[in-house]
Order: structure tokens, then C-alpha cells, then sequence
């Protein structure tokens, strides 16, 4: 087939045949993509293979080939009724994640909602701290002596919920994820055709049918990526688990592994080896179920030849409850949670036998800035956010572009691999990255610099900037590229040209998950930061095993406020809108 | 010789006599004639790297001390977990990678290392100046420790339910379930080391009540991983009390007289298990003289004052409590608990043989699983 076309339109030949025939520029940049995902993917996960393979840590001399970590995991206490908590929790978690993200991604994005940009701001806060630490908000106010459980205890006797249960940690767990799925939903309602939901209200359909037979279809790509997200980070989420699930007894696969493997006298890396293979095959069948729901790829293209102007939805006499909806739920669990922590960044503690207003104190925050070392994290965090933001979108973008609209070879494969970090837990991204550098001395002058952090956490992060920007590229019809090559435009100059200003507010959702999670994460860094690389994720976790409550607040203050400055700048600076 | 040559010699002489002593002064007299010799090749190494499981400003206090005698000397610590602290030593060892010159960290951290014969065997001229028990085997100084504690919300536990040791808490605990019920906590014994050695320690030394005891109270606590949100918790009154629980967090955040309202803490009186945290120089070390120096500093009178400054308990005898501004030594610890009633948390071969059999016993009496 892809013969025929090329026979039939020799101008095009060159193109469509890709490596195997010739080389071009655009096939030498696309064998460059796709080599330098493979090798950045698998340098750290062959280390972890072959770790789970063997009987004893990789540094030990006499290896031998076993599956003992296998069986030792499938075999250990409870390893079952784990699974099952862990399967309930994620799916939980997926469904409260999706069903607020694209609510919110459709209101922000495609209705006429009151003060949406001010709203669209805020909803995404909860992304921007770690889940530890936003676990700690909601413990503080939710929890059995938070303020919000004790006020409502004084008006009716008792306060209705409980954060230990699996319920209660999927609701905090998928409220922190929401953002994920709602800034996905914000990419694709930014290229939302409103000629096709015009069409469906002109054959007569309401708002709601419209809604449900055009608009939510249409998100549709955006949807399973982040669910697939979603999905995964809750199998391997050790946060909410350890805050919420230890004391109630709950346990979950990550605890398991993090406990036997980790956090004990013993360290057992074979074994969380082990469990990162078996995350890899689940995640691996998700893709591929994905990719099957989404085979029919062209029934989701709304952005063609022909221009159209967007226009959002008006929501009628809707638009007060749904006003009323979003500043109910950005109270309750953005606002309070978060506010709990500034405020138990300016107190010396808090206490509900205490009123707080005696307590106000900055020593914390002087506390930070007074130590060289804290202060080093902060700046090294900015810049590998920045710069390494800034790196892995572009080469996120390239991978998309490569799997998405090149005739390279075995294009679709690159999904898969793209894919596989999601699967891997951070820590032992970490411990991979760290055998990866060591076994290859050319590259071991780069330990001990914020370099290494920045490619660990490309690594960790792919699938996040990918499923922002994949999703973007289904919309766009592939007419697009078809009527920029007769002109005779090259594919690279037709994606630099054409298709990549297009999915311009993809590639900023992409960029903005890039900065929040290079600016918060720690288990990645953990096994390969040194004195002088320092990140806050770090910092952030030294106080937090020291139980020093109050820096944590300060240090996770100071991580929303410069977030949320950077966000709100660089949009700002590249004239992005993505609301609407 | 004539009189010019005699009247040079003498005066070099002198002057080396002179830098000799200069050189001493900061060195008390027992230390050996040729530590100037360590002083040097330190110097010369310029650098070095702890790896450790304490935060910076816990380290300010002994590492101003170590910078007052040899400004030129660059000391770097690297905050890790405490798996992660042996770890990556270890894994950065068998690859021939750089890594750590001091490990400083609890007892099961070093049973890996010391099993490969990881420690350099090095005889500090501060040995003298120790307790026995805190140098527990070659090349290893205890210089630090922690009390394991009661801590509880003065708030919401009334004060006759305030345990008077162990055996009274756990009366008392079964006396009035509506009151500690899901309301006590402490560390898990099986998600981390300092859970784990700790009541092993203490199960050890109470024999079988300590299992009755677990088996009492058990069911009825939340279990936590880390000192932030068990002593967060006792703060808001979530939990009424922690037993078993450090004394870094609590005797910390007492400093500030306002939270002594809210918190109150006691030792254990019939059993105060005692944390305990050593460093030793590593033979993976780069920097290994540097190494050496600051061991002797940590261990030194002055250095055991810089670590008080860092919150840290300094064990040294000599160390007396003005030294410390009040605050506890090793000393003080045992007038007030007893030799008897102390607990030390240590380097038994037991702890890591009979980790899987302690654990079940453990989990069963907690009902876990």
C-alpha cells in the first residue's frame, strides 16, 4: 500500500519510504528521535532487569540467574488482598480523577463559566506540591482532629467521613491527580471544532446530548491518556499510601515493595525489581488496549483545512450552579488544604488547643534561607525545571511527531516504549540511572550533577508529555501535512511549520506538567543527588524524615509560589491561551 | 662548632619547638606526636563527603568546630535515608565509583558494611575519653544518642491516665479503651530499621511480657513510618499519645514554651531503649585522613558541644550539662532512668538473624495480616 502511494507520487517517494531506502533529512532526524528514546528508555531499565534476574545485589561478584524475586514477591504475606486494594484504589482514584478533570476541562474550556481563567489557575494547585505533602494538608484538615472534621463534629455530633479507608485515600489521591486529567481535557478543547456541536443542536439535539454525542466523544483520546496516567501513577503511588494507608492497615503493592525491598534492615533491590516488571506488564496491556480503542484515529480529527473560529458554549441558567459547583470544590480542596500549609509554614505549630494567632513565627522560612544548601536546592530545582522543562517537551514533541505522523518504521512501536518509564516507580528510575551511569565510565563524570537529574526525569516523565501532546495530534487531520508536502515542504518542515504551531497549547500543557513534576519530584533523585545537586524534592524529604513539620510547609510555600509565578510567566511570555 | 653555627642551631631549635607547640595548641596533650602528620594529609586532600541521615543544621554545630581548626578542609553531608545511606555506599564501592569517607548512622547500617570488612580500623586518640559501651567494635564511635520516649497531648489525656512505665501504660490502656483506642501510636517494627531494632531491644529485654504486652495493645494502635506526622498528630490531639516514640522531634519543638502546654513527654522507667547513631571512616574513602579528623572532632569535647547545638544527645561523659545548655547528655539520661532500667539499642548478631521470625511474631501480635 505504502509502495503504491509512493510509486504513484515519486515527489513524495523519498519521504514515505523512510530509512530503508534513503536518507534524508527528515528520516536522519526521525532514526535520531527514535534511537534516542530507546537508549534514554532502556539505559536504566536493563540495569533493572537484570537486576530483578538475579540472586543478589547488581554490585556483588558471583550472580546467578534466578526467578526467586518473582516468586518471593507473589509469594510473600497478603501479596493477593494487596493486589486487590491496590486495583480498587487506582481504579477509584482514575474514575474521581476523570470525571472532575474533564468536567472542569469542559467548563474552562468550552462554556462561558464565570471567572474561569481565575478558576482554571487554581484547580491545577494541587498538582504543584507532592502528594506527601498535600496528604499532610488534608490530614490537617480532614483528618480526625483537622479543622474541618472537629468544627463539623461541634455542629452535629460527628463528621460523616474518614480519610484511613480506601475511600477516603482515593478521593484525596484522585483530587490530586484531577489536574492531570484537566489539563489534558484543556489541550483538546483548545482545538474543539464547535461546527460539529453546532450541527448536532441544529438536528434538534439539548445541551446535554450534545454534550454527550459531540463534545465528550471528541475528548475521547485526551480522556484514555490521562486514564491511563491516572491509572498508573495510583499503582505505584507511595504517598498517600504510607500517610494513609499505614496507620489504618491498609496495605498496598507500593508499601509492600517499599517496605520489604527498601525501608528495612536488609535491602532487597531483586525484589522491587521484580515488582517494577510486574507494573511494566500491566502498564504495557493498558497501551495496548489504548492503542485499540483509539485504532479509528481519524473519527476524532476536529481540526481540518477549513478555518473556524472557537466559540464557547453558553451555559444559560446553568451557569450560576456550575459556578457554584467549581468555588464549592475549589474551597473544600483546594483552598483549605493548601491554606493549611501556608499557614503551618507561619506558625511554630498547630494545634486546635492552641489558637493559632499566638504562634505566627518566619523562623521556618529563615530557617531555609539561611542554609547555603537549601537555598542551592531551590535554585537548582528552577533551573532543572526551566531548562529541563524546556528540553523534554521539545524532545517529547519530537517522539509524538515520530510516532504519530512519520512513515518511520515501526512507528507505532515508539508509543510503547514512551510509554514504559510510567511503569517503573521513581526510586528505582533512580537506582537504574545510577547503575547506567556507572557501568559506562565516559558517562560517570555526570553523577553528582543537576545534568543527570534533568535526564532521569526527562526519562520518569515521557509518557506525561506525551499523553498531552498525542492526544492534540489526533485532532489534527492529516490533510494538514498531506497539503504542506504537495507544496513541496519536507516533514520536517511540515511539522515545524504547520503542525506544531497547531497543537501550541498541547505543547504548553506539556511544558507546565514538565515544570510541576521536575519541581516536585524526589524518589527519581534520591539514589543520584550529591552535595551541590540538591534539588527540593530532597530538602523537602530530609525535613520531612526529620519530622520537621514546619519547614515542610515553608519549603512546599515556597515551591507553590514560585510555581505558580513560572507557570503563569512563560504562558504569559509565549502568549499561550489555553482557557478558552 | 663555632659560636655563630651554635647560636643558628639553637635558635632554629626554638622556633621549632615554637610552630611545634603552635601546631599543638588546638590538640589536647594526649593526642600522639605525629597527628600532625593525619593534619597534613587531610589538608592536602582538601575535601570530604558524610553520608548520613541527619539534615544540615544538625550537622552546623560539630562541622563550625571541625572548620575552626581546619578552615581549609571542605565538609560536605549528604542527607539520605537510612537504607539508602549503606546502599548507595555499598553500590558505589563494588562499582569503583566515588563515594562516602564517613558513614554516619545507626547500628544496622554498618552490619553490611562491617561484614565485608568495610570499616577502617582507626584507633582515635579520643578513645580514652569515651564510655566503653559507646565504642561498640573496631573502627566504630558511637557519637550520638536518642531515648525512645512517652510523648502525649496534655489536652486529651487526663492526667491520672499518664503512664508511669510500661507496665502501668499498658493497664491503663486496657482500662480505658475509649480513651487510647486507635488513639496511641508508635513505629512500625516492620517498615524501617529504627522500628525494627528498637523493639527488638526492648522485647529482648523484657522477655515474654513484652509480647503480652504487644499483644494487648497492639490491636488498639496506629502504626506510623515517621517522627513528622506520629508527633504532628499528638500535637493536634489525632493521637492521644506515642509510645515508644524518638526523642529528636518532641525535646526539639519543647524548646518552644507554648507547645510545652500542649506536649508532654516522659522516659520509660521501666525500660528506656537508647537509639544510638556512630560513624566510621569507610575504606572506600578518598579523603580518608580528613576522615579521621573529623571523627576525633565529633568525639571530642568541643565536638560533642557543636553536636548539642544540632539537637543531637551527646554521649561523651565528660560532657556536663551546662556544657549543653540544659539539655541532655548520656550522663543525665541514665541518673534519671538508671543503669538498670536502660536499654541500649545495639550491635547484636541476633538482630539480623532473627529479623523474619521476629517480624511474624510482631505482625501477629499487632494483628497485622
Amino acid at each position: 500500500m505504502m509502495r503504491t502511494e509512493a510509486d504513484a507520487l515519486p515527489t513524495l517517494a523519498r519521504e514515505s519510504t523512510g530509512v530503508s531506502r534513503y536518507i534524508t533529512r527528515s528520516t536522519a532526524i526521525q532514526s535520531a528521535v527514535v534511537a534516542a528514546t530507546v537508549i534514554l528508555v532502556f539505559a536504566p531499565i536493563l540495569p533493572i532487569f537484570y537486576q530483578a534476574l538475579i540472586d543478589r545485589p547488581l554490585y556483588d561478584d558471583g550472580q546467578q540467574f534466578t526467578l526467586a524475586n518473582l516468586t518471593d514477591l507473589l509469594q510473600s504475606p497478603n501479596f493477593w488482598s494487596v493486589a486487590q486494594n491496590t486495583l480498587v484504589f487506582a481504579a477509584a482514584t482514575t474514575i474521581i480523577a476523570q470525571v472532575l478533570g474533564t468536567t472542569f476541562a469542559i467548563l474552562i474550556g468550552r462554556t462561558d463559566l464565570p471567572f474561569k481563567s481565575f478558576f482554571a489557575e487554581l484547580l491545577i494547585w494541587p498538582l504543584y506540591i507532592s502528594s506527601l505533602v498535600l496528604g499532610f494538608g488534608w490530614f490537617m484538615v480532614y483528618g480526625p482532629s483537622g479543622f474541618v472534621t472537629l468544627w463539623v463534629q461541634s455542629q452535629f455530633g460527628e463528621a460523616p467521613w474518614t480519610l484511613y479507608s480506601i475511600t477516603g485515600m482515593s478521593i484525596v489521591a484522585g483530587i490530586s491527580q484531577m489536574p492531570l486529567a484537566m489539563l489534558y481535557g484543556l489541550g483538546s478543547t483548545a482545538l474543539s471544532n464547535p461546527q460539529l456541536e453546532d450541527a448536532a443542536r441544529s438536528c434538534g439535539a439539548g445541551p446535554w446530548r450534545t454534550l454527550r454525542s459531540v463534545t465528550l466523544p471528541l475528548l475521547m483520546p485526551s480522556i484514555l491518556y490521562s486514564s491511563l496516567l491516572n491509572f498508573t501513577i495510583a499503582l505505584e503511588m507511595l504517598s498517600i499510601p504510607l500517610i494513609f494507608g499505614e496507620p489504618a492497615r491498609i496495605g498496598f503493592f507500593t508499601t509492600l515493595l517499599y517496605t520489604q525491598g527498601i525501608s528495612t534492615p536488609k535491602p532487597n533491590y531483586g525484589l522491587v525489581a521484580a515488582g517494577a516488571l510486574i507494573l511494566l506488564a500491566i502498564v504495557m496491556l493498558l497501551v495496548f488496549l489504548q492503542n485499540r480503542l483509539l485504532r479509528n484515529s481519524q473519527r476524532y480529527v476536529t481540526v481540518g483545512g477549513k478555518a473556524s473560529r472557537p466559540k464557547t458554549l453558553a451555559l444559560g441558567r446553568w451557569r450560576l450552579w456550575a459556578l457554584a459547583f467549581v468555588s464549592v470544590y475549589v474551597v473544600l480542596f483546594v483552598i483549605l488544604p493548601t491554606a493549611v500549609l501556608f499557614l503551618r509554614a507561619g506558625v511554630s505549630f498547630l494545634s486546635p488547643f492552641v489558637p493559632f494567632w499566638t504562634l505566627f513565627t518566619l523562623s521556618h522560612f529563615h530557617d531555609i534561607i539561611s542554609f547555603p544548601a537549601y537555598v542551592r536546592s531551590i535554585v537548582n530545582t528552577i533551573i532543572i525545571s526551566v531548562v529541563g522543562g524546556f528540553g523534554a517537551t521539545f524532545f517529547v514533541a519530537m517522539i509524538a511527531l515520530v510516532a504519530r505522523r512519520s512513515k518511520f518504521p515501526a512507528a507505532d512501536k515508539l508509543e510503547y516504549v514512551a510509554m514504559i518509564p510510567r511503569s517503573i516507580p521513581g526510586l528505582v528510575v533512580g537506582i537504574g540511572f545510577f547503575y547506567a551511569l556507572v557501568l559506562l565510565p565516559p558517562l560517570g563524570w555526570l553523577r553528582n550533577t543537576i545534568f543527570v537529574l534533568m535526564v532521569a526525569y526527562t526519562m520518569r516523565y515521557i509518557p506525561t508529555g506525551y499523553g498531552a501532546i498525542s492526544p492534540a495530534l489526533v485532532q489534527i487531520s492529516t490533510d494538514m501535512d498531506r497539503s504542506a508536502r504537495t507544496t513541496g515542504a519536507d516533514w520536517w518542515t511540515t511539522v515545524r511549520l504547520v503542525i506544531l504551531p497547531l497543537i501550541r497549547p498541547a505543547l504548553f500543557s506539556s511544558f507546565a506538567l514538565m515544570f510541576i513534576h521536575f519541581f516536585k519530584e524526589y524518589s527519581a533523585a534520591v539514589f543520584l543527588f550529591a552535595p551541590g545537586s540538591e534539588v527540593i524534592g530532597t530538602t523537602l524529604l530530609q525535613f520531612w524524615v526529620a519530622g520537621d513539620m514546619g519547614r515542610v510547609a515553608a519549603l512546599s510555600t515556597i515551591q507553590i509560589a514560585v510555581t505558580v509565578a513560572f507557570i503563569y510567566g512563560i504562558r504569559k511570555l509565549l502568549g499561550v491561551k489555553i482557557y478558552g | 662548632m663555632d659560636r655563630r653555627a651554635f647560636m643558628l642551631g639553637t635558635g632554629a631549635a626554638i622556633l621549632a619547638a615554637g610552630s611545634a607547640r603552635a601546631q599543638n595548641a588546638a590538640f589536647p596533650g594526649y593526642y600522639p606526636a605525629d597527628y600532625a602528620k593525619i593534619v597534613e594529609a587531610a589538608k592536602k586532600e582538601g575535601r570530604l563527603l558524610i553520608y548520613s541521615s541527619m539534615t544540615t543544621d544538625q550537622w552546623s554545630g560539630v562541622v563550625a568546630r571541625f572548620r575552626e581548626l581546619y578552615p581549609t578542609i571542605r565538609v560536605e553531608t549528604l542527607d539520605l535515608g537510612t537504607s539508602e545511606i549503606t546502599e548507595r555506599y555499598l553500590a558505589e564501592r563494588g562499582s569503583n565509583s566515588a563515594t562516602a569517607d564517613l558513614l554516619a548512622t545507626g547500628p544496622e547500617g554498618f552490619i553490611e558494611p562491617q561484614r565485608r570488612g568495610e570499616l577502617v580500623d582507626y584507633a582515635s586518640p579520643e578513645r580514652a575519653h569515651l564510655a566503653p559501651w559507646s565504642l561498640p567494635s573496631p573502627g566504630l564511635y558511637t557519637f550520638a544518642i536518642d531515648p525512645v520516649l512517652f510523648v502525649w497531648n496534655k489536652a486529651v489525656l487526663p492526667e491520672n491516665l499518664v503512664p508511669k512505665s510500661f507496665e502501668d501504660f499498658v493497664a491503663k490502656v486496657k482500662a480505658n479503651p475509649q480513651v487510647f483506642n486507635k488513639r496511641i501510636t508508635t513505629y512500625g517494627a516492620d517498615t524501617g530499621a529504627y522500628g525494627y531494632t528498637m523493639n527488638y531491644a526492648f522485647a529482648k529485654h523484657h522477655g515474654e511480657k513484652a509480647w503480652r504486652w504487644y499483644e494487648e495493645i497492639g490491636p488498639m494502635t496506629r502504626l506510623e513510618r515517621s517522627s513528622g506526622p506520629m508527633f504532628e498528630k499528638v500535637t493536634t490531639g489525632e493521637y492521644a499519645m506515642a509510645y515508644l516514640s524518638g526523642s529528636g522531634s518532641p525535646w526539639n519543638a519543647l524548646r518552644d514554651p507554648a507547645r510545652a502546654k500542649v506536649i508532654g513527654w516522659s522516659f520509660i522507667a521501666d525500660g528506656t531503649p537508647m537509639m544510638t547513631r556512630s560513624v566510621g571512616v569507610m575504606k572506600g574513602a578518598s579523603n580518608p585522613n580528613a576522615a579521621r579528623l573529623m571523627v576525633d572532632v565529633m568525639c571530642s569535647l568541643e565536638g560533642q558541644k557543636g553536636l548539642a547545638k544540632g539537637q543531637r544527645t551527646p554521649v561523651r561523659p565528660d560532657v556536663s550539662a551546662a556544657d549543653v545548655g540544659g539539655a541532655y547528655t548520656y550522663t543525665e539520661v541514665v541518673k534519671q532512668v538508671g543503669e538498670a532500667n536502660i536499654i541500649p539499642v545495639g550491635y547484636d548478631a541476633g538482630v539480623e538473624t532473627n529479623y523474619n521470625s521476629f517480624i511474624a511474631r510482631w505482625r501477629k501480635a499487632y494483628g497485622i495480616g
